[in-house]
Protein backbone atom coordinates (compact mmCIF):
# COMPACT_ATOMS: atom_id res chain seq x y z
CA UNK A 1 0.00 0.00 0.00
CA UNK A 2 1.69 3.20 -1.20
CA UNK A 3 1.96 6.09 1.22
CA UNK A 4 2.85 9.75 0.90
CA UNK A 5 5.64 11.23 2.99
CA UNK A 6 6.04 14.99 2.59
CA UNK A 7 9.26 16.68 3.65
CA UNK A 8 9.20 19.84 5.71
CA UNK A 9 10.32 21.85 2.66
CA UNK A 10 7.41 20.42 0.73
CA UNK A 11 4.98 21.45 3.47
CA UNK A 12 6.31 25.01 3.43
CA UNK A 13 6.13 25.29 -0.34
CA UNK A 14 2.59 23.85 -0.38
CA UNK A 15 1.51 26.58 2.06
CA UNK A 16 3.11 29.23 -0.14
CA UNK A 17 1.30 27.96 -3.23
CA UNK A 18 -1.96 27.74 -1.32
CA UNK A 19 -1.60 31.41 -0.52
CA UNK A 20 -0.56 32.71 -3.94
CA UNK A 21 -1.18 30.07 -6.63
CA UNK A 22 -4.21 28.11 -5.51
CA UNK A 23 -5.30 26.95 -8.97
CA UNK A 24 -1.84 25.66 -9.84
CA UNK A 25 -1.62 23.86 -6.48
CA UNK A 26 -5.00 22.19 -6.99
CA UNK A 27 -4.03 21.10 -10.51
CA UNK A 28 -0.72 19.60 -9.43
CA UNK A 29 -2.24 17.85 -6.40
CA UNK A 30 -4.96 16.39 -8.62
CA UNK A 31 -2.22 14.93 -10.85
CA UNK A 32 -0.38 13.69 -7.76
CA UNK A 33 -3.60 11.92 -6.73
CA UNK A 34 -3.74 10.19 -10.14
CA UNK A 35 -0.10 9.14 -9.90
CA UNK A 36 -0.48 7.77 -6.36
CA UNK A 37 -3.56 5.77 -7.40
CA UNK A 38 -1.68 4.48 -10.44
CA UNK A 39 1.15 3.29 -8.18
CA UNK A 40 -1.46 1.62 -5.97
CA UNK A 41 -2.73 -0.14 -9.09
CA UNK A 42 0.77 -1.49 -9.75
CA UNK A 43 2.21 1.04 -12.23
CA UNK A 44 5.99 1.48 -12.17
CA UNK A 45 7.82 4.80 -12.20
CA UNK A 46 9.12 4.38 -15.74
CA UNK A 47 5.67 3.46 -17.04
CA UNK A 48 4.23 6.53 -15.34
CA UNK A 49 6.65 8.86 -17.11
CA UNK A 50 5.57 7.56 -20.52
CA UNK A 51 1.85 7.05 -19.81
CA UNK A 52 1.06 10.40 -18.16
CA UNK A 53 1.95 13.67 -19.85
CA UNK A 54 2.12 15.43 -16.49
CA UNK A 55 4.90 13.19 -15.08
CA UNK A 56 8.50 13.94 -16.07
CA UNK A 57 11.66 11.96 -15.31
CA UNK A 58 14.31 13.87 -13.35
CA UNK A 59 17.82 12.80 -12.25
CA UNK A 60 18.28 10.12 -9.54
CA UNK A 61 14.87 8.49 -10.00
CA UNK A 62 13.00 11.64 -9.01
CA UNK A 63 9.86 12.53 -10.95
CA UNK A 64 8.26 15.92 -11.37
CA UNK A 65 4.52 16.36 -11.63
CA UNK A 66 3.20 19.42 -13.44
CA UNK A 67 -0.13 21.27 -13.64
CA UNK A 68 -1.28 19.93 -17.06
CA UNK A 69 -4.99 19.26 -17.37
CA UNK A 70 -5.81 21.66 -14.56
CA UNK A 71 -7.35 24.43 -16.65
CA UNK A 72 -6.40 27.39 -18.81
CA UNK A 73 -3.63 29.91 -18.20
CA UNK A 74 -1.94 28.13 -15.32
CA UNK A 75 1.65 29.02 -14.57
CA UNK A 76 4.16 26.24 -15.05
CA UNK A 77 4.46 24.51 -11.69
CA UNK A 78 6.22 21.32 -10.67
CA UNK A 79 6.07 19.09 -7.64
CA UNK A 80 9.22 17.02 -7.19
CA UNK A 81 8.73 13.56 -5.72
CA UNK A 82 10.72 10.40 -5.25
CA UNK A 83 8.90 7.08 -5.55
CA UNK A 84 10.63 4.43 -3.43
CA UNK A 85 9.21 1.40 -5.23
CA UNK A 86 10.61 -1.11 -2.76
CA UNK A 87 9.08 0.50 0.35
CA UNK A 88 6.08 1.87 -1.57
CA UNK A 89 6.64 5.39 -0.28
CA UNK A 90 6.20 8.49 -2.42
CA UNK A 91 8.38 11.20 -0.87
CA UNK A 92 7.24 14.73 -1.68
CA UNK A 93 10.37 16.84 -1.86
CA UNK A 94 9.41 20.34 -2.95
CA UNK A 95 7.20 22.52 -5.14
CA UNK A 96 8.56 24.97 -7.64
CA UNK A 97 8.10 27.01 -10.80
CA UNK A 98 10.23 27.59 -13.88
CA UNK A 99 12.64 30.14 -12.29
CA UNK A 100 13.28 27.89 -9.29
CA UNK A 101 13.82 24.73 -11.40
CA UNK A 102 17.63 24.55 -11.03
CA UNK A 103 17.41 25.13 -7.29
CA UNK A 104 14.62 22.56 -6.93
CA UNK A 105 16.67 19.91 -8.72
CA UNK A 106 19.57 20.66 -6.35
CA UNK A 107 17.20 20.14 -3.39
CA UNK A 108 16.15 16.81 -4.89
CA UNK A 109 19.79 15.74 -5.19
CA UNK A 110 20.47 16.53 -1.54
CA UNK A 111 17.28 14.72 -0.53
CA UNK A 112 18.33 11.60 -2.44
CA UNK A 113 21.80 11.79 -0.89
CA UNK A 114 20.23 11.89 2.59
CA UNK A 115 17.84 9.06 1.72
CA UNK A 116 20.58 6.82 0.38
CA UNK A 117 22.84 7.69 3.31
CA UNK A 118 20.17 6.65 5.82
CA UNK A 119 19.87 10.24 7.09
CA UNK A 120 16.35 10.88 5.96
CA UNK A 121 14.85 11.39 9.42
CA UNK A 122 17.12 14.38 9.98
CA UNK A 123 16.99 15.61 6.39
CA UNK A 124 15.12 18.86 6.87
CA UNK A 125 15.07 19.36 10.63
CA UNK A 126 17.14 22.54 10.38
CA UNK A 127 14.75 24.26 7.98
CA UNK A 128 12.71 26.99 9.69
CA UNK A 129 8.97 26.30 9.98
CA UNK A 130 8.09 29.32 7.82
CA UNK A 131 9.59 30.70 4.62
CA UNK A 132 10.66 34.29 4.00
CA UNK A 133 7.07 35.22 3.00
CA UNK A 134 5.75 33.93 6.29
CA UNK A 135 3.90 31.08 4.57
CA UNK B 1 9.70 13.76 8.57
CA UNK B 2 7.67 10.95 10.03
CA UNK B 3 4.11 11.87 9.07
CA UNK B 4 2.69 9.71 6.31
CA UNK B 5 -0.63 9.86 4.48
CA UNK B 6 -2.63 7.19 2.69
CA UNK B 7 -4.20 9.57 0.15
CA UNK B 8 -3.66 13.04 -1.26
CA UNK B 9 -7.05 14.19 0.04
CA UNK B 10 -6.09 13.07 3.55
CA UNK B 11 -2.84 15.02 3.30
CA UNK B 12 -4.62 18.13 2.03
CA UNK B 13 -7.33 17.86 4.70
CA UNK B 14 -4.71 17.64 7.45
CA UNK B 15 -2.27 20.24 6.16
CA UNK B 16 -4.21 22.90 4.26
CA UNK B 17 -6.25 24.24 7.17
CA UNK B 18 -9.88 25.23 6.82
CA UNK B 19 -9.60 29.02 6.47
CA UNK B 20 -9.92 29.40 2.72
CA UNK B 21 -11.95 26.30 1.84
CA UNK B 22 -9.08 24.89 -0.25
CA UNK B 23 -9.31 21.39 1.25
CA UNK B 24 -13.09 21.17 0.68
CA UNK B 25 -12.80 22.39 -2.91
CA UNK B 26 -9.98 19.97 -3.55
CA UNK B 27 -11.91 16.99 -2.15
CA UNK B 28 -14.83 17.88 -4.42
CA UNK B 29 -12.50 18.14 -7.40
CA UNK B 30 -11.17 14.63 -6.74
CA UNK B 31 -14.65 13.20 -6.13
CA UNK B 32 -15.89 14.75 -9.40
CA UNK B 33 -13.19 12.94 -11.37
CA UNK B 34 -13.40 9.37 -10.06
CA UNK B 35 -14.33 7.72 -13.38
CA UNK B 36 -12.07 9.69 -15.73
CA UNK B 37 -9.17 9.19 -13.33
CA UNK B 38 -9.86 5.48 -13.22
CA UNK B 39 -9.87 5.34 -17.02
CA UNK B 40 -6.50 7.06 -17.30
CA UNK B 41 -4.98 4.77 -14.65
CA UNK B 42 -6.37 1.73 -16.44
CA UNK B 43 -4.91 3.01 -19.70
CA UNK B 44 -1.51 3.59 -18.12
CA UNK B 45 -1.45 0.21 -16.39
CA UNK B 46 -2.23 -1.48 -19.72
CA UNK B 47 0.76 0.31 -21.28
CA UNK B 48 -1.27 2.56 -23.61
CA UNK B 49 -0.39 6.19 -24.25
CA UNK B 50 -2.99 8.86 -25.01
CA UNK B 51 -1.80 8.69 -28.62
CA UNK B 52 -2.57 4.95 -28.78
CA UNK B 53 -6.11 5.56 -27.55
CA UNK B 54 -6.57 8.53 -29.89
CA UNK B 55 -5.54 6.42 -32.86
CA UNK B 56 -8.13 3.75 -32.02
CA UNK B 57 -10.72 6.39 -31.19
CA UNK B 58 -10.06 8.15 -34.47
CA UNK B 59 -9.42 11.50 -32.82
CA UNK B 60 -6.52 13.66 -31.70
CA UNK B 61 -4.39 13.06 -28.61
CA UNK B 62 -5.58 16.43 -27.37
CA UNK B 63 -9.16 15.18 -27.25
CA UNK B 64 -8.14 12.17 -25.13
CA UNK B 65 -6.15 14.49 -22.86
CA UNK B 66 -9.23 16.70 -22.50
CA UNK B 67 -11.43 13.69 -21.77
CA UNK B 68 -9.06 12.44 -19.07
CA UNK B 69 -8.87 15.82 -17.39
CA UNK B 70 -12.59 16.57 -17.55
CA UNK B 71 -15.10 15.97 -14.79
CA UNK B 72 -17.16 12.75 -14.74
CA UNK B 73 -20.34 14.68 -15.52
CA UNK B 74 -18.84 15.84 -18.84
CA UNK B 75 -18.08 12.27 -19.94
CA UNK B 76 -20.50 10.94 -22.54
CA UNK B 77 -21.70 7.37 -22.20
CA UNK B 78 -20.62 6.53 -25.76
CA UNK B 79 -17.09 7.82 -25.10
CA UNK B 80 -16.90 5.81 -21.89
CA UNK B 81 -18.00 2.62 -23.67
CA UNK B 82 -15.58 3.16 -26.56
CA UNK B 83 -12.66 3.99 -24.26
CA UNK B 84 -13.39 0.93 -22.11
CA UNK B 85 -13.71 -1.29 -25.17
CA UNK B 86 -10.27 -0.19 -26.45
CA UNK B 87 -8.83 -1.25 -23.09
CA UNK B 88 -10.66 -4.60 -23.33
CA UNK B 89 -13.52 -3.85 -20.94
CA UNK B 90 -17.30 -3.81 -21.04
CA UNK B 91 -19.19 -1.09 -19.20
CA UNK B 92 -21.70 -2.22 -16.59
CA UNK B 93 -23.99 0.41 -15.15
CA UNK B 94 -25.50 -0.15 -11.75
CA UNK B 95 -28.12 2.13 -10.30
CA UNK B 96 -28.16 1.87 -6.56
CA UNK B 97 -30.53 3.47 -4.11
CA UNK B 98 -28.91 6.16 -1.98
CA UNK B 99 -30.23 4.26 1.02
CA UNK B 100 -28.47 1.01 0.13
CA UNK B 101 -26.66 -0.38 3.15
CA UNK B 102 -23.39 -2.34 3.11
CA UNK B 103 -25.40 -5.47 3.97
CA UNK B 104 -27.60 -4.94 0.88
CA UNK B 105 -24.53 -4.46 -1.27
CA UNK B 106 -22.99 -7.71 -0.02
CA UNK B 107 -26.27 -9.51 -0.72
CA UNK B 108 -26.43 -8.09 -4.25
CA UNK B 109 -22.87 -9.26 -4.89
CA UNK B 110 -23.74 -12.69 -3.48
CA UNK B 111 -26.66 -12.97 -5.94
CA UNK B 112 -24.33 -11.92 -8.73
CA UNK B 113 -21.83 -14.59 -7.70
CA UNK B 114 -24.61 -17.20 -7.62
CA UNK B 115 -25.72 -16.15 -11.12
CA UNK B 116 -22.16 -16.52 -12.44
CA UNK B 117 -21.65 -19.87 -10.70
CA UNK B 118 -24.92 -21.16 -12.20
CA UNK B 119 -23.62 -20.02 -15.57
CA UNK B 120 -20.44 -22.02 -15.04
CA UNK B 121 -22.41 -25.10 -13.98
CA UNK B 122 -24.54 -24.68 -17.11
CA UNK B 123 -21.40 -24.82 -19.29
CA UNK B 124 -20.85 -28.42 -18.34
CA UNK B 125 -24.16 -29.76 -19.76
CA UNK B 126 -23.25 -33.42 -20.28
CA UNK B 127 -19.51 -32.95 -20.62
CA UNK B 128 -17.89 -34.64 -17.63
CA UNK B 129 -14.47 -33.12 -18.26
CA UNK B 130 -15.93 -29.61 -17.96
CA UNK B 131 -18.01 -30.71 -14.97
CA UNK B 132 -14.84 -31.89 -13.24
CA UNK B 133 -12.99 -28.64 -14.00
CA UNK B 134 -15.94 -26.54 -12.80
CA UNK B 135 -16.25 -28.57 -9.62
CA UNK B 136 -12.55 -27.98 -8.91
CA UNK B 137 -13.14 -24.26 -9.40
CA UNK B 138 -16.13 -24.40 -7.03
CA UNK B 139 -13.79 -25.86 -4.40
CA UNK B 140 -11.32 -23.02 -4.97
CA UNK B 141 -14.14 -20.47 -4.84
CA UNK B 142 -15.35 -21.83 -1.52
CA UNK B 143 -11.80 -21.72 -0.17
CA UNK B 144 -11.42 -18.12 -1.27
CA UNK B 145 -14.80 -17.02 0.08
CA UNK B 146 -14.02 -18.54 3.47
CA UNK B 147 -10.62 -16.84 3.38
CA UNK B 148 -12.28 -13.50 2.67
CA UNK B 149 -14.72 -14.02 5.56
CA UNK B 150 -11.88 -15.07 7.88
CA UNK B 151 -9.97 -11.94 6.95
CA UNK B 152 -12.94 -9.59 7.50
CA UNK B 153 -13.96 -11.33 10.73
CA UNK B 154 -10.38 -10.90 11.94
CA UNK B 155 -10.88 -7.13 11.76
CA UNK B 156 -13.73 -7.26 14.30
CA UNK B 157 -12.91 -6.37 17.90
CA UNK B 158 -12.63 -9.26 20.34
CA UNK B 159 -15.27 -10.03 22.96
CA UNK B 160 -14.64 -7.76 25.96
CA UNK B 161 -15.34 -10.51 28.52
CA UNK B 162 -12.76 -13.07 27.43
CA UNK B 163 -10.93 -11.66 24.37
CA UNK B 164 -12.14 -14.44 22.08
CA UNK B 165 -13.38 -13.72 18.54
CA UNK B 166 -17.12 -13.27 17.94
CA UNK B 167 -16.99 -15.66 15.00
CA UNK B 168 -14.48 -17.99 13.40
CA UNK B 169 -14.59 -19.94 10.14
CA UNK B 170 -13.04 -23.34 9.59
CA UNK B 171 -12.67 -25.35 6.41
CA UNK B 172 -14.29 -28.78 6.42
CA UNK B 173 -11.90 -31.69 6.04
CA UNK B 174 -12.97 -32.33 2.43
CA UNK B 175 -12.11 -28.80 1.29
CA UNK B 176 -8.80 -28.87 3.15
CA UNK B 177 -7.88 -32.09 1.39
CA UNK B 178 -9.01 -30.79 -1.99
CA UNK B 179 -7.03 -27.57 -1.64
CA UNK B 180 -3.95 -29.42 -0.36
CA UNK B 181 -4.22 -31.78 -3.31
CA UNK B 182 -4.45 -28.85 -5.75
CA UNK B 183 -1.52 -27.08 -4.10
CA UNK B 184 0.61 -30.21 -4.52
CA UNK B 185 -0.39 -30.47 -8.15
CA UNK B 186 -0.07 -26.82 -9.12
CA UNK B 187 2.43 -25.43 -6.61
CA UNK B 188 0.04 -22.58 -5.83
CA UNK B 189 -0.73 -21.30 -2.37
CA UNK B 190 -4.26 -20.36 -1.39
CA UNK B 191 -3.11 -16.73 -1.26
CA UNK B 192 -1.98 -16.87 -4.88
CA UNK B 193 -5.27 -18.41 -5.95
CA UNK B 194 -7.12 -15.67 -4.15
CA UNK B 195 -5.05 -13.06 -5.98
CA UNK B 196 -5.60 -14.79 -9.29
CA UNK B 197 -9.34 -14.54 -8.84
CA UNK B 198 -9.11 -11.00 -7.44
CA UNK B 199 -7.24 -9.86 -10.55
CA UNK B 200 -10.31 -10.53 -12.67
CA UNK B 201 -12.39 -8.13 -10.64
CA UNK B 202 -10.67 -4.79 -11.38
CA UNK B 203 -12.37 -2.79 -8.62
CA UNK B 204 -12.84 0.94 -9.04
CA UNK B 205 -10.04 2.92 -7.46
CA UNK B 206 -11.41 4.49 -4.33
CA UNK B 207 -10.64 8.08 -3.58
Amino acid sequence: MWKLTPTKSYGISQKRYQKKHKRELAAVLNNLDTLLKAFQAGLKRLQATTAFGFVHPEPNGVVSIDQKGGGLNLAQTRLYAYPDEEKEVLYLITFGDKPSQAEDIKSCASFIKALRGGQIENYDQDIPDRDADGA
Amino acid sequence: MTKTYQTVTQMVRETAGSDDGFAEEFEKRIADRTIVKYLSILRASRGFTQNDIAEKFGCTQGRISKLESSADEDLRLGELAQYASILGFHVHIALQSKNTTPVHRVKQLAFRIKHELDGLAGLAKTDHKIAQAVSLFFGEALFNLVKILQDSAGKLPRKPEDGTPYITFEYCQEIREQVAHQEEGQGESGEEQLLAIGEQVEPLVHA
